[in-house]
C-alpha cells in the first residue's frame, strides 16, 4: 500500500476486515447516503447505471461510466469499485477502460468474461463468455494498465453458469496467477458457492443479487465471512426499495391529493438532505463573502 | 427544412459533392465559408484530434454525438458523421441514430466491421456476417425519427478477411434494399478497376442507390492521374478527401511551433505578416464577435453597455 489514493484505501479494508459489504449505488447521492450510513466501500454496478439512465447495462458507454465514477468520487471519501462490464472490448479496450476508471477515481474495477458488446439477455440469466485465453488476455491488459499498483483488479466470471462451476473456478485461478487481485463469481448452487472462496486460490467476492430470478444463494454478513468471501456486492438492495418508495408517494399524491408524509416529520428530514449535500458549509462560505 | 432534406436535394440536384473531411467545429466553419455544401466527420479525425488517440474503436457513442453537435451547430450545412460501427450491435445502433439525430446532423454511416473497428485501411479488419450486418441497417433506418436522416451503410468487406469485391456489391446491394439511402465501399488501393466494378455491381441490381466515395488519404493518389470527375463518373455522387483538416492542421501547427523553436518572438511577427493578407486573418470578425455586440445592443440594458466605454480588446 503505497500511499492514500482511493486505491490504497480500499487495500487496506481488505487488510483490515474479514469481509467487506460493498453497496451497490447509481449515483453521487445514492453513495453518499450509503458513507453517511457507515458503509465502508460502495459499488457502481452496471444493473444499477442502466437502471438510472434507463437504458439498460449494454448501452452504457465507458464515457458515461467514468461520468458518473467521477461524480460519485467526488461525493464520497470511501473506496468505489466500478463495475467495468466486458471492458468495452478487446485488451485495447480494457487498457484505455482502466485508464479512464482509474483516472476518474475509482479504488478498482471487474472486467468480466461476457461476449463484448454484452447482450441485454443477460438479465434472463443467459450470458454468453469469451474463451480463457481471450478472458485472459483482458485481464493482462487491465493488470498492466493501472497507473497506482494499489488500483484493484477484479477478474468477474460468468462462466460457472454458462459453462459449469468447474470452468467458473479454473478461470478464477488463471485470473489470479494472471495478476488479479481479487475475483468476482455467481455460483448457482448453494454448494458451489459455499465451496468457491476454498476453490479459488484467492481474494473473492460475491453478487448477493436479491430477487435474483435464479434465486442464486444469498448470505448475511456473517455467513460471508464464516464461508470465506472477502467481499460481496448490493445489487439490488437500495435500487428495488427506492423504486417501491417513489411508486408509493406518487401513488399517493394521485389517490389523495397529498403525498402523506406528516410534515412534522419532514422537517428533521429534509434538514438532514441539506446537510448530506453540504449545504452548511457552503452558508459559511457565503456568509463571509458575499452575504457579508 | 431538415439538413438531411438539404443534403437529399443534393444529392438529387448535383453531378456530385465532395468536401475535405473534418473533426471540429471550427474546421466545419472554414469549409463552410469557402462555399462547400455538405461536412464531413470523420472518426479517425475526432478520436485524433479530440482525445490523442488511434482509430481503434476507443472513441465511444456519447463522445462522437457531443462533438458532431457542436458541429451541426456551428454551420448550416448538412454534416454527415462517422458512426463507426454504430458502437456495438444492432441494439447499440438504435441508440446511436436516435443520439446522433437529436444532435443535429443530417446523417450517419454505419460499417459492417466487427465492433470494436479498425480504421477502414488498417490490417486485420473483420467483418460481421451479412445478416448481422443487414440486421444493423434495418436497425438504424427504424430507430430514425425523420425520413431525411441519412443512414449510409459501408461495407469493409472488400479488403476484409472473409471477404472480397463480389461481397462487398453482395453487401452494398443488400443494405440498398433495406432501405439505406446511400452506400459505401472502402478500397485498400487506388485501382478504379476496383471501384468501377463496385458501382456497377451496385447499380445492376439497385439502379438508384447513390453511392459514397473516400478518396483516402491513406491511398497513394499522387502516383495516378485520378480526378474526382473520373470518380463521378463511375456513378458516385459523393466523396471526400479524408483527414483533410487533421492534416492541414498538424502540418501548419508543427511549421509554426518549430518556426517559434527556430526564431522566437521573430516568428511570431512574420506569421503575424502572413496573416494580414490571409483569408483567415479576420479570425475575431469570423469568431463572431461583432455578432454578439449587435445582439448586446439590442437586448441588454442601456448601463451593461458602458462597460464599453474608456476600455479595449476585441
Amino acid at each position: 500500500m503505497s500511499g492514500n489514493s482511493a486505491g490504497s484505501k480500499l487495500r487496506k479494508l481488505i487488510a483490515d476486515q474479514a469481509f467487506i459489504p460493498s453497496m451497490g449505488i447509481w449515483d453521487a447521492y445514492s453513495a453518499r447516503v450509503s458513507e453517511a450510513s457507515g458503509i465502508k466501500c460502495v459499488h457502481l454496478g452496471g444493473y444499477q447505471l442502466g437502471a438510472h439512465y434507463v437504458i439498460t447495462e449494454p448501452l452504457i458507454s465507458l464515457t458515461e461510466l467514468a461520468n458518473s465514477t467521477r461524480y460519485i468520487t467526488s461525493a464520497v471519501d470511501i473506496p468505489l469499485i466500478v463495475d467495468a462490464g466486458a471492458g468495452f472490448g478487446e485488451p485495447l479496450h480494457c487498457r484505455h477502460t482502466v485508464h479512464e476508471i482509474e483516472r476518474a477515481g475509482a479504488a478498482g474495477l471487474h472486467i468480466e468474461d461476457q461476449i463484448y458488446p454484452k447482450r441485454v439477455h443477460y438479465h434472463l440469466g443467459i450470458e454468453h463468455v469469451v474463451s480463457r485465453e481471450d478472458f485472459l488476455d483482458r485481464i493482462k491488459a487491465a493488470v498492466d494498465a493501472r497507473n497506482d499498483p494499489d488500483f484493484l483488479i477484479m477478474a468477474r466470471t460468468d462462466a460457472m453458469h454458462t459453462v459449469s462451476y468447474q470452468e467458473g473456478v479454473d478461470r478464477a485461478n488463471m485470473c489470479l496467477e494472471a495478476g488479479a487481485d481479487m475475483i468476482m463469481c455467481a455460483p448457482d448452487r448453494q454448494e458451489e458457492a459455499d465451496n468457491a472462496p476454498k476453490d479459488i486460490k484467492g481474494h473473492v467476492a460475491y453478487i448477493n443479487s436479491e430477487g435474483n430470478k435464479l434465486r442464486r444463494p444469498l448470505y448475511s454478513t456473517d455467513e460471508f465471512e464464516k464461508t470465506g468471501y472477502k467481499l460481496a456486492t448490493y445489487p439490488t438492495a437500495l435500487l428495488c426499495p427506492v423504486t417501491q418508495v417513489i411508486k408509493q408517494v406518487v401513488g399517493n399524491l394521485l389517490k389523495n391529493g397529498v403525498s402523506g408524509h406528516d410534515p412534522e416529520e419532514m422537517i428533521p428530514q429534509r434538514k438532514e438532505v441539506e446537510d448530506l449535500i453540504g449545504l452548511e458549509e457552503l452558508y459559511k462560505l457565503e456568509s463571509s463573502t458575499v452575504e457579508k | 427544412m431538415t439538413t438531411g432534406h438539404t443534403l437529399k436535394q443534393l444529392l438529387q440536384n448535383r453531378q456530385y459533392i465532395y468536401t475535405p473531411g473534418i473533426a471540429t467545429p471550427l474546421n466545419a466553419m472554414i469549409v463552410e465559408k469557402l462555399g462547400y455544401e455538405y461536412i464531413y466527420v470523420g472518426g479517425y479525425d475526432v478520436s485524433l484530434t479530440l482525445l490523442g488517440l488511434p482509430d481503434v474503436g476507443l472513441i465511444t457513442e456519447p463522445e462522437m454525438v457531443t462533438n458532431a453537435g457542436h458541429i451541426a451547430r456551428a454551420v448550416n450545412l448538412p454534416v454527415i458523421v462517422d458512426a463507426d460501427t454504430g458502437y456495438g450491435n444492432a441494439i447499440n445502433v438504435i441508440r446511436t441514430v436516435q443520439n446522433f439525430e437529436k444532435a443535429g446532423v443530417a446523417g450517419i454511416h454505419i460499417e459492417d466491421q466487427v465492433s470494436p473497428k479498425r480504421c477502414g485501411h488498417a490490417a486485420g479488419k473483420t467483418i460481421v456476417s451479412l445478416d448481422e450486418a443487414v440486421g444493423k441497417m434495418r436497425a438504424a433506418l427504424d430507430a430514425r425519427k425523420s425520413p431525411d436522416f441519412l443512414i449510409m451503410g459501408r461495407t469493409d468487406a472488400v479488403a476484409a478477411q472473409g471477404g472480397g469485391l463480389d461481397e462487398a456489391v453482395r453487401r452494398g446491394c443488400e443494405f440498398a434494399k433495406s432501405g439505406c439511402d446511400m452506400v459505401w465501399a472502402e478500397f485498400p488501393n487506388t485501382d478504379m478497376e476496383l471501384a468501377r466494378d463496385f458501382a456497377k455491381g451496385v447499380h445492376e441490381i439497385c439502379p438508384n442507390v447513390p453511392l459514397y466515395f473516400n478518396f483516402s488519404s491513406n491511398l497513394n493518389w499522387q502516383e495516378t492521374s485520378v480526378t474526382f470527375d473520373d470518380v463521378a463518373a463511375l456513378g458516385y455522387k459523393a466523396m471526400h478527401t479524408s483527414l483533410a483538416a487533421l492534416r492541414a492542421s498538424m502540418v501548419a501547427t508543427w511549421d509554426y511551433a518549430q518556426d517559434l523553436k527556430n526564431h522566437g518572438s521573430a516568428a511570431e511577427i512574420n506569421f503575424q505578416t502572413h496573416l494580414k493578407t490571409h483569408p483567415m486573418g479576420a479570425f475575431h470578425e469570423f469568431a463572431g464577435f461583432a455578432k454578439i455586440r449587435e445582439m448586446e445592443k439590442k437586448y441588454l440594458p442601456v448601463e451593461e453597455l458602458e462597460k464599453y466605454e474608456d476600455t479595449s480588446g476585441l
